[in-house]
């Protein structure tokens, strides 16, 4: 399987305070990684540097193929949604997702994105009128408009309804079944464990245990959740 | 081109035309009072010194000229602040430094969008206005009529600096809200630029071209300084 991110024993700091400390991952084509840790453990830290928007103090990134310090050329292959996506209101989200595509340098079907992500009934309209969750949707629409081939996606189901919830989840796998790679952050446990194939769990600065969705609830079963919170509590996570 | 018309796209452009015509029309109507405040002050005899400023061409087309530098430098510093501060400072960055475009590519577009945008509309107006002035003065038989060739010549090139001057401003008091991430620090910076940089323009109405393009220059050396110094800084932005 391709490796489309390469993480290698990179730190990044913030004066005297180490929010990333010698942290390495990996992520295939075609995979959802679920990011997990509490409130400040590093995961958007960790997503903005694979983004470029940050930089690090050692260590180096691969973002298919190429080193993330050597231009933002990558970039147009990537697509993401940090924190609360933000927004040009005047913008319908016809018009924003068209100025995107502009970006990007790529073309593609708007109206059909906007099916995808259920807001083609509001695409006229002003994004200023749009619902948190509607925002949301169509942070998501913005990020995988371009077709990318590394999705990153930090905290994606905030604000959003149980429905919307699962149709994202379902839209998500079939993102990655068309080789797609997501990288997902989350403090939720539940959130990523129906959505992801493997787990990384962010503590200290680095990835302190890594494994798969599959293998840990055939194991643990019901208990997964369980399971997961008392590794972070034995683990000091 | 294209990196033109989807940073236009970003900003509401009819909100900055109605500000320019509300500006051209505020100019036109105190440059006719202006037509008028000799005859009542002098009654068109010469010798009030006080009105004096009114009483030639020279002087009314640098009071316009300062006024609607002014004007202009302030509608600079509010577009700049717009399209540069509000954009890297506030929570679009994210977005913005996430297209796969050289980030001085975008700087660059931006400041010419601000520099194209006050120049533009600061020629066009002062030369509307003075124009307008000079027809009345005509019609009404006020003020002594000059040398047309000579005069469109001094109203053109007048105005053509103070549009370089306006948009130098613009993007001189971007440096100090980008300092501050504030919007409103840019817009105060460049009133106090203009507060100083405007009692230039009306000092030697002789020679007005001549102190206008002493501080084209002069401020468009600075203006570039600080493109330099911005570019650098998103350049190494993190956000």
């Amino acid at each position: 399987m391709q490796t489309i991110v390469e993480v290698n024993d990179i730190e990044k700091s913030y004066g005297p305070a180490q929010v990333i400390n010698h942290c390495s991952l990996k992520i295939y084509e075609g995979e959802i990684y679920g990011l997990l840790g509490i409130n400040g453990a590093g995961k958007t830290t960790l997503m903005k540097m694979i983004l470029g928007l940050q930089r690090m103090d050692r260590g180096s990134i691969y973002v298919l193929g190429k080193e993330v310090s050597s231009g933002p050329e990558y970039l147009a292959n990537v697509g993401s949604v940090i924190e609360n996506p933000t927004f040009y209101e005047h913008l319908s989200a016809n018009e924003l997702l068209s100025m995107h595509l502009c970006y990007m340098q790529k073309k593609a079907d708007i109206e059909a994105i906007l099916h995808l992500v259920g807001l083609e009934n509001v695409k006229q309209k002003p994004i200023s009128k749009y619902s948190l969750g509607m925002k949301q949707r169509l942070g998501l629409a913005r990020a995988i408009v371009h077709h990318p081939k590394l999705l990153i996606l930090d905290e994606p189901l905030n604000g959003l309804d149980p429905i919307a919830i699962a149709e994202i989840r379902g839209l998500m796998r079939t993102l990655a079944n068309e080789g797609i790679s997501i990288l997902l952050s989350s403090h939720m446990i539940g959130e990523v464990r129906h959505t992801a194939d493997r787990i990384g769990i962010l503590s200290e600065g680095y990835i302190k245990q890594e494994f798969t969705v599959k293998e840990k609830v055939s194991e643990c079963g019901e208990q997964f959740e369980g399971y997961v919170v008392g590794l972070m509590r034995r683990e000091g996570i | 081109m294209n990196l033109y018309r989807l940073e236009l796209m970003k900003i509401r452009l009819s909100t900055y035309l109605w500000a320019v015509a509300g500006i051209f029309l505020s100019l036109l109507a105190l440059g006719i009072l202006f037509l008028f405040i000799y005859q009542i002050e002098a009654g068109g005899s010469g010798t009030s010194e006080e009105a004096e400023l009114f009483a030639n061409w020279n002087g009314l087309l640098s009071l316009t000229t300062a006024l609607a530098f002014a004007c202009f430098s302030i509608l600079s510093a509010v577009i700049a602040a717009k399209v540069i501060i509000n954009e890297y400072c506030g929570r679009n960055a994210v977005i913005l430094l996430s297209y796969p475009i050289e980030r001085n590519a975008i700087l660059r577009v931006k400041c010419l969008i601000v520099c194209g945008i006050s120049t533009t509309s600061a020629l066009i107006s002062n030369i509307l206005v003075v124009g307008m002035m000079y027809v009345i003065a005509h019609v009404f038989g006020i003020v002594p009529q000059m040398n047309t060739e000579h005069f469109i010549l001094t109203v053109f090139l007048s105005s053509i600096l103070m549009g370089i001057l306006s948009s130098a401003v613009g993007i001189i008091s971007t440096a100090f809200g980008w300092k501050k991430h504030s919007m409103v620090v840019t817009i105060v910076c460049a009133f106090i630029i203009v507060c100083v940089a405007t009692n230039f323009i009306t000092v030697s109405p002789r020679n007005i071209i001549w102190v206008m393009l002493a501080m084209s220059t002069i401020f468009v050396v600075i203006a570039n300084f600080i493109y330099h110094i911005l570019a650098n800084r998103i350049k190494k932005m993190e956000v």
